[in-house]
């Protein structure tokens, strides 16, 4: 090893606590990308797992009106696709489908139950596509086509209700038509990761049967010739970038006539997702920014290294080393930071994606009830991207260092003193302003909302010194009386800058973020808190099992007694104009709050025409006054739009279409909200409860709004997990450039305490010192904090999810950002502050000697 | 007899490196008046600083003890806790440093101002307006350190070490980092002022020259 080497790795050790603190800012950066982007890869592997079992190897399915398919129809589609119809060219197989969520029990009455998803195909024509399938030529297929009232169920279904997966056994199975028993030939297993909800596999003609659908199909799946290159460059950005790139939702469906239409399984999957992909891409976000607030410790820690070498630089240059050599030396030193960081970051990042994925599994199963079990996938991708990310950006932000110190001269004083270049500061904040407009141009989507943010909080970090140093001017000349020691205090902390900007950045920049993510989440909450109440205001609500065309008889007579009014809506899935959508039938009666209380953007609910969700007016540029055309069976309609409404709880699309016009209606959920009772509501609770289908759930509006705003918050503690880790790293740094002042410092108190001044005085001056930069950086945090939350809210959110949020910025969240950024300051000077009360005089004075 | 401002007697410091004892000064004694200059000389590593150090109170001695007699009582450094002798310090001691040591982001009037606010006195700032002009300062008041030439600082450095109007005056090595002229210059006019106003001078030096002419001189020896 070269001498020179030796010499800067000897001041990587002389300075060991500052390089240790480089080094655990590289590694929190590191630990947190990978972290979440491993969460986010096994909450997206949990849910390709959920519907794998059921949709196996198939791409894309055929559908019809209402979400379903006139069994007639499939014999015809089969033939062409045997004859060599061109529509059908790529499919490699077509086998029809019946699915349904059913309830399955030992024992007709009482005992436990357990849900399962029903799926009912034809085994000779499913050959291949689904692994839980059994093969056409084994026993159990043979069983499934010959005897009526056969099935397969996973084994952990079966042991979750007590039943040995070896033996036969007789189930009941509850579903919306009515409840029948069912023959267990056989167990099959669903793998490793177990889903946590159950699989049930019959023959198509036993699941007619058991969901009384006989004569219908759910759709027709079909496994197409796959992967564009373009697909598969899509599935390899969406590894390398879990959360933060989504497959686009909706596209040109191909009609294939008669109300059948091709549409891609994936996107139905991802259709269904919206908050999960919300939840995911501000965690992603998230993880960017903790490792940006982690490159401006590596840069802070940096610079000070460089700066305080000034003299040992200006030797060597006058000891005829060169320039070049020094930058070489300086690069060395960061790549071996840097490999350091990386390596404990990505120890830390495992650890740290462990604790994250319960938070992770936690909102998922809030979010869908039961999905796939989360586990950590393992993928060397995502460990290759966060150990290139900590070294690259290391190396970036040491750039800047090393050729401060490339250009010391000999008598080691002529340090460019980048800190009082303002033209050169205002040209950056121009650029990056720039690059935000140019961001938030519409054809670049969500991310350019993200790289908008970005921008932002660069902006930020570079208005940070100049900042400080104006309200520290100004402090001083509004205390130009004071005591010389207020006035000692403010100009050293300006002279500090040099040293304390980079870390007062990051804490502006962590800072912006927890209050542009916490406004965020709070005018989310309390626009989804409006919408709840507004959907949710009919004191009762009920949700009936299975499938309804109409309001149950035996309900209609006690209704018109017991209630003022009720909206009845059957609900069934459905495509329009490439987009899936939702479609209510509502059907009123009686006397009902305006707009049946929908959250109503533009127009409202009226008779002749039908009220759309706002993501989907946004997704199809439609507002009140289009029209759209909706499929119904016999043939499409064409229906004008008398409003748009929020919507924050059906992924893209939601129609609502009176009863008057979507004559004859599909079956579909039904849903049943009722207003106004007459006389005492536990009265009419009991009333219902006797009169309702089997299996309705009677829930009190109160109960579930406490449960969605549960839901709610559940959903962003994570994040709230990643801004404290954020915030944490920058209290490092600000810790990390006021412990180095502190010892820049040291001779300066050794003299003021040789003078006479108190052992408090230096303490004072740290903490004061803190509590200025802290109160400083929050008060440029605040509004940059603002504008971080109107792009996520106005851009990101409205692109990626067509969400439009209220406004709600409390006060609290900012005071909370000024007590966390000061007590970071305080936790950050503590120590030096106790170190410098510690220090005597002469041991300070030797210190002086020393320095000069 | 006349009255004495310090009494130092069997003044003994050792510090220890692992198991080894390093005696830096054994058995110091001498006695300074009102007034007196008392110069202390000797090689580096002789116990220079060291003595400074404990008269002004920033160490401890291990044996013998050093009484200032001022304000009309008796300060033993040696007994005294750490806020009285930093309280004694500020009022009744006065500093010159080789490097001077001006606070930084002080300007010139400032830090001549600091110890005289420090100690609560009236109008700290016309007190060290008068100290700069009396030397020759007052055109440079409101300058940095960083703009002041080494002779101005050392100039600063007197203001300062004199404005809250100290008994005795410590200073190490005052002109050990100025040419010869200047330090000649501004050690002329330390003495000059505190020859007119009666104070104390310890000097601690290796400068033969800056010896000559005071009352009393204490030649430490060479370091073991």
């Amino acid at each position: 090893m070269s001498l020179l080497l030796r010499s800067h790795l000897r001041h990587l050790w002389r300075d060991r606590w500052q390089t240790l603190l480089a080094v655990f800012g590289i590694a929190t950066g590191v630990a947190v990308v990978l972290a979440v982007d491993l969460a986010n890869a096994a909450s997206r592997e949990a849910m390709r797992l959920a519907t794998q079992q059921l949709d196996g190897a198939a791409t894309h399915a055929i559908t019809g009106a209402g979400g379903r398919v006139a069994e007639s129809e499939y014999p015809g589609l089969r033939l062409r696709w045997r004859q060599g119809d061109e529509r059908f060219a790529d499919v490699r197989a077509m086998a029809p489908v019946v699915t349904a969520e059913v309830r399955l029990s030992r024992a007709s009455e009482e005992g436990p139950v357990w849900p399962v998803q029903l799926l009912g195909v034809d085994p000779v024509a499913d050959a291949g596509m689904r692994a839980a399938v059994p093969s056409p030529a084994g026993g159990a297929a043979g069983r499934l086509i010959s005897e009526a009232g056969t099935v397969l169920v996973d084994a952990g279904s079966l042991r979750q209700l007590g039943i040995d997966p070896e033996v036969e056994s007789t189930l009941w199975v509850r579903s919306s038509a009515g409840m029948r028993a069912v023959r267990v030939i056989a167990s099959f297993s669903l793998g490793d990761r177990a889903l946590g909800q159950g699989l049930m596999i019959a023959d198509i003609a036993t699941a007619q049967e058991l969901l009384d659908r006989v004569g219908w199909l759910s759709r027709i799946d079909l496994e197409r010739e796959q992967a564009t290159p373009t697909a598969g460059w899509a599935a390899f950005l969406e590894r390398l970038f879990p959360g933060l790139v989504m497959a686009p939702v909706g596209s040109e469906d191909e009609d294939l006539g008669g109300g059948l239409r091709v549409v891609s399984l994936a996107e139905q999957a991802a259709d269904t997702r919206a908050l999960a992909a919300s939840f995911q891409l501000n965690l992603a976000a998230l993880g960017l920014l903790a490792l940006l607030v982690g490159l401006f410790l590596v840069h802070g820690a940096l610079t000070h290294a460089v700066m305080r070498r000034a003299r040992s630089f200006g030797r060597l240059r006058a000891l005829g080393v060169q320039a070049a050599e020094i930058y070489r030396m300086v690069m060395a030193e960061a790549v071996v930071m840097a490999v350091l960081g990386v390596l404990a970051g990505l120890l830390l990042g495992r650890w740290l994606a462990s604790g994250l994925l319960l938070l992770v599994a936690g909102t998922l199963e809030n979010l869908y009830g039961q999905v796939a079990a989360v586990a950590l996938v393992p993928d060397l991708l995502p460990l290759a991207k966060a150990a290139s990310v900590g070294i690259l950006a290391t190396v970036l932000a040491a750039l800047p260092a090393a050729s401060r110190a490339s250009q010391v001269t000999p008598n080691g004083r002529s340090m460019v003193v980048r800190q009082a270049d303002g033209p050169r500061r205002a040209r950056w904040i121009l650029l990056l302003l720039l690059a935000v407009s140019a961001a938030l141009h519409p054809r670049l989507g969500y991310a350019g909302g993200l790289l908008a943010v970005g921008a932002v909080l660069l902006i930020a970090a570079a208005l940070t010194p100049p900042w400080i140093r104006a309200c520290l001017r100004l402090l001083l000349h509004v205390l130009r009386l004071a005591p010389l020691q207020v006035r000692l205090l403010l100009r050293d902390s300006e002279r500090g800058l040099l040293r304390s900007g980079v870390a007062a950045a990051a804490l502006v920049i962590a800072m912006a973020t927890a209050l542009g993510m916490g406004l965020m989440v709070e005018s989310f909450r309390s626009s989804v808190d409006r919408w709840l109440d507004a959907r949710l205001a009919a004191p009762l609500h009920l949700q009936f099992a299975g499938e309804h065309r109409v309001l149950p008889e035996s309900l209609a007579e006690l209704l018109s007694q017991s209630m003022d009014g009720h909206v009845f809506r059957v609900t069934w899935s459905d495509r329009v104009a490439g987009q899936p959508v939702r479609v209510s039938r509502i059907s009123v009666s009686g006397e009902l709050p305006e707009d049946l209380g929908l959250a109503m953007l533009v127009g409202r609910f009226a008779g002749h025409g039908v009220a759309i969700s706002e993501p989907l007016a946004r997704r199809l540029q439609l507002s009140v006054g289009s029209t759209l055309t909706l499929p119904m069976i016999g043939g499409e309609r064409e229906l004008s739009i008398t409003g748009v409404f929020r919507e924050y709880g059906a992924g893209p699309g939601l129609i609502l279409v009176p009863e008057a016009l979507a004559l004859p209606a599909l079956p579909g959920s039904a849903a049943l909200e009722l207003y106004g009772p007459r006389g005492d509501l536990d009265t009419v609770v009991g009333a219902l409860a006797a009169a309702v289908p089997e299996g309705t759930r009677i829930r009190h509006n109160e109960a579930l709004l406490s449960q969605a705003r549960a839901v709610f918050d559940r959903t962003f503690q994570v994040t709230s997990v990643l801004q404290a880790i954020a915030g944490a790293v920058a209290a490092l740094g600000l810790f990390a450039a006021l412990t180095a002042l502190g010892l820049e410092r040291r001779a300066q108190f050794g003299v003021l305490r040789t003078l006479g001044v108190g052992r408090l005085t230096p303490v004072v001056q740290n903490i004061g010192e803190a509590v200025l930069l802290a109160t400083a950086a929050v008060l440029l945090a605040m509004p940059l904090g603002v504008a971080v939350a109107i792009i996520l809210m106005e851009v990101v959110n409205v692109r990626a999810f067509g969400w439009s949020l209220d406004w709600h910025f409390p006060s609290w969240l900012f005071l909370q950002a000024l007590l966390a950024s000061l007590l970071a300051g305080l936790l950050a000077a503590a120590l030096p502050a106790w170190s410098l009360y510690r220090a005597t005089p002469a041991a300070l004075m030797m210190e002086v000697r020393a320095d000069a | 007899m006349a009255s004495v401002l310090l009494e130092v007697e069997g003044l003994t410091r050792v510090f220890t490196q692992g198991d080894r004892r390093i005696p830096v000064l054994e058995n110091v004694a001498f006695v300074l008046s009102p007034g007196q200059r008392l110069t202390i000389t000797g090689r580096s590593g002789s116990g220079k600083s060291t003595l400074l150090n404990l008269l002004a109170g920033l160490d401890r001695p291990d044996a013998g003890h050093m009484v200032w007699r001022v304000a009309g009582r008796d300060w033993n450094l040696a007994e005294l806790d750490e806020t009285t002798r930093t309280a004694f310090r500020r009022r009744h001691l006065g500093f010159v440093f080789q490097f001077f040591n001006l606070v930084p982001t002080l300007t010139a009037l400032e830090n001549v101002a600091l110890l005289a606010e420090l100690n609560g006195l009236d109008d700290p700032f016309g007190r060290a307006r008068w100290r700069l002009q009396r030397l020759g300062l007052a055109d440079r008041e409101d300058a940095f350190p960083d703009t002041l030439s080494g002779g101005e600082q050392q100039r600063v450095a007197i203001a300062r070490a004199l404005v809250h109007e100290p008994s005795v005056i410590l200073a190490d090595e005052p002109t050990g980092n100025l040419d010869r002229d200047t330090g000649d210059a501004v050690f002329a006019q330390l003495l000059e002022v505190l020859a007119e106003e009666n104070r104390a001078l310890v000097l601690v030096t290796h400068d033969p020259a800056l010896a000559i002419g005071g009352d009393a001189e204490l030649a430490l020896g060479r370091a073991p």
